[in-house]
């Protein structure tokens, strides 16, 4: 049963390692291979990194995913790489290897990237720009995806103090200001008006960073997407409604346009215009019908309108999908920064170690 | 699956055949508000009170009280945590818990499971097959942030327009991390539902007590409450809210000589005679009235 595992999450990973993979599906794979640990040595981890640099990177991320846990973080500090291009492919093997992991296991090869893309920042000029901005970039949406708030904040720093202005770290910084801590939604401490105030200074912050960004790059959906959530959270429901509109209808990009078609909903909700509101949460759902977020905003504003019956329709066709295959809210990830452009990001930087 | 059976509470009002109607949004003259009592004497339910033990005021106004049921068959909606932080022994524990509430119903009792992490799962509508809530049950996963808000949402406009007695049994073990809609907002939902919720904890001593405190305002609003587990048996906390649910008394009244659509009217629920002095009564604190 291990060999079939095994050989099932070597197809995997050797698909995944080229192509767009469901990452659930993956974590399920790699979960099946109960394998021993092979021992990390220093001749397996060089081994292991200049296959991962050739057509069998799927087995060298399989390989790499068994490491044992506490000898990753040292050996990624104490490897002596032939060449930057070594260390940046140590730090997308890390960042796939955790992909295909769970746990602590995980967290251990993010922690490993993490090591191995500062030295790689610290090695420039030597190690070219853009294989040292594309390593940082996909490093922070793992940490990210973790929820690494210490991590993801010391790589931006980090970042921003070699390429100042760059949009992609803004972006990162201002969604940690937007997020993080996250806020607490009990009754009596949002009332507090210490509270109120280190929320709206964090918001302020972020959106200087979404502005600057914007100014930079103003193709850049997504800043304008959480520009216009920041102020609406706000107040400033004027300057937010044609941000959010302009993602709903120019982005090429579904999940963002979801998001923009949402957060619209909610404007218009708290704009008292109901009808409007009700055809943006609609026009949500039908963007991404697996969502469960419309639904539950859809209940809301209905009940809240006194429409008991229709309030119920809605929570009732929720439940009724909740078992089925493919539901998925892209508001689950929306705290998590770039997370959700993971995948995007590590096949960039494979491409930058490809030439 | 078994789709949940729609009913139109407007509808049976007016016919004013079913003695079960919950709405407690008021759009027209007939409507009738449904209140779940409690009697307890030092926290021991006291069942066999006839109507005429109880009084009810209305924002104020004494209302004619009629008592539309006591004991009978319930319907409990399990809506169960199973986020990252239970995996686990608190898994493990959930599922005992679980089982054990199981073995407790009655057969024509109905039972539904509404699951959360982020995402919310009705594994289960209500049914009385109890076994199919068992399958699922042993099967249960945990991963994910905590949709508590969200759940509880879900939990009780599931509820609104379902005939019977609905009781909303929720475990959580801390705080809320991925709702979209806010705690406000699913109180305003409380405050219009007459499903009675009530809530069983086991916060980890870093998570704070935020959600619990707000899920005893929930709860408080509806007539139940919140029990934390600590170590408890939560299987026998999960028993003694099925009975203590089980010995309410469900009231009703049609709104006399008070406003209609003015929002929040507050509900006393008060005992006469003799037993009044020692016993001790829980109920709903209000309900909304919308135009």
């Amino acid at each position: 049963v291990q060999v079939v595992a095994a050989a099932c999450a070597i197809a995997v990973l050797s698909a995944a390692a080229t192509s767009a993979r469901d990452e659930q599906q993956l974590a399920a794979s790699s979960a099946t291979v109960s394998l021993p640990s092979a021992p990390l040595t220093e001749e397996v981890y060089a081994s292991t990194l200049a296959r991962s640099a050739s057509s069998e990177n799927g087995q060298a991320i399989l390989e790499a995913s068994r490491w044992p846990a506490r000898d990753l973080v040292p050996m990624a500090q104490k490897f002596r790489p032939a060449t930057p291009a070594l260390l940046a492919n140590a730090v997308w093997l890390h960042l796939e290897a955790a992909r295909a992991s769970a746990g602590e296991s995980a967290r251990a090869q993010q922690a490993a990237a993490y090591a191995a893309v500062t030295r790689l920042v610290a090695m420039r000029p030597a190690a070219p720009d853009d294989m040292c901005r594309h390593g940082l970039l996909a490093t922070i949406a793992a940490l990210q995806s973790a929820m690494d708030v210490v991590g993801v904040s010391e790589l931006v720093t980090r970042g921003l103090a070699v390429w100042p202005g760059e949009p992609s770290l803004l972006l990162a910084r201002g969604a940690l200001q937007e997020t993080t801590p996250p806020p607490s939604r009990d009754s009596r401490s949002t009332r507090s008006s210490a509270h109120t105030v280190e929320r709206r200074t964090a918001l302020e912050t972020a959106l200087a960073d979404y502005t600057a960004a914007l100014a930079r790059e103003p193709t850049l959906a997504e800043a304008r997407l959480r520009r216009g959530r920041v102020l609406h959270r706000l107040g400033r429901l004027d300057e937010a409604r044609p941000e959010l509109e302009r993602v709903r209808r120019e982005s090429d990009n579904a999940r963002l346009q979801y998001l923009a078609a949402l957060f619209f909903g909610s404007l218009l909700e708290d704009a008292k215009r109901a009808g409007a509101a009700e055809a943006a949460y609609r026009d949500a759902l039908s963007r991404y019908p697996g969502a469960q977020a419309p639904y539950l905003a859809l209940a809301n504003l209905r009940l809240r309108d006194g429409r008991t019956a229709a309030a119920q329709e809605a929570v009732t066709a929720m439940t009724l999908r909740s078992t089925q295959p493919g539901i998925a809210d892209p508001r689950w990830a929306y705290e998590q920064g770039q997370a959700w452009d993971l995948e995007r990001r590590l096949a960039v930087l494979r491409d930058s170690l490809e030439r | 699956m078994t789709r949940m059976p729609a009913i139109i509470v407007l509808a049976s009002a007016l016919a004013g055949a079913s003695s079960d109607a919950q709405t407690p949004v008021f759009r027209t003259g007939i409507d009738r508000v449904r209140v779940d009592v409690l009697v307890t004497d030092d926290d021991r339910p006291i069942t066999g009170m006839s109507v005429r033990e109880f009084a009810i005021w209305d924002s104020g106004v004494p209302q004619t009280v009629q008592m539309i049921e006591r004991g009978g068959p319930v319907k409990v909606l399990l809506v169960l945590d199973v986020s990252g932080s239970v995996a686990g022994s608190e898994l493990e524990r959930l599922r005992a818990a679980s089982m054990k509430l199981l073995d407790a119903l009655n057969e024509d009792d109905e039972v539904g499971l509404l699951t959360f992490s982020e995402r919310l799962e009705q594994s289960v509508p209500l049914t009385r097959e109890h076994d199919a809530i068992r399958q699922v049950v042993t099967r249960l996963d945990a991963g994910g942030r905590t949709a508590l808000f969200d759940a509880v949402f879900t939990g009780l406009t599931m509820g609104l327009g379902e005939s019977g007695r609905w009781l909303v049994l929720v475990f959580s073990d801390g705080a809320d991390t991925a709702s979209w809609l806010e705690g406000e907002r699913v109180l305003e939902a409380a405050q219009r539902s007459s499903v009675v919720v009530y809530g069983i904890t086991s916060v980890m001593p870093d998570r704070g007590p935020d959600s619990e405190q707000w899920l005893q305002t929930v709860a408080g609003t509806t007539g139940g409450r919140v029990i934390s587990a600590g170590a408890t048996d939560l299987g026998r906390l999960f028993v003694e809210v099925l009975n203590e649910y089980r010995a309410r008394y469900v009231l009703a009244y049609t709104p006399e000589d008070v406003p209609r659509g003015d929002g929040w009217h507050p509900i006393k629920v008060r005992l006469r005679g003799p037993k009044a002095s020692r016993l001790r009564v829980t109920a709903r604190t209000g309900y909304l009235s919308t135009n």
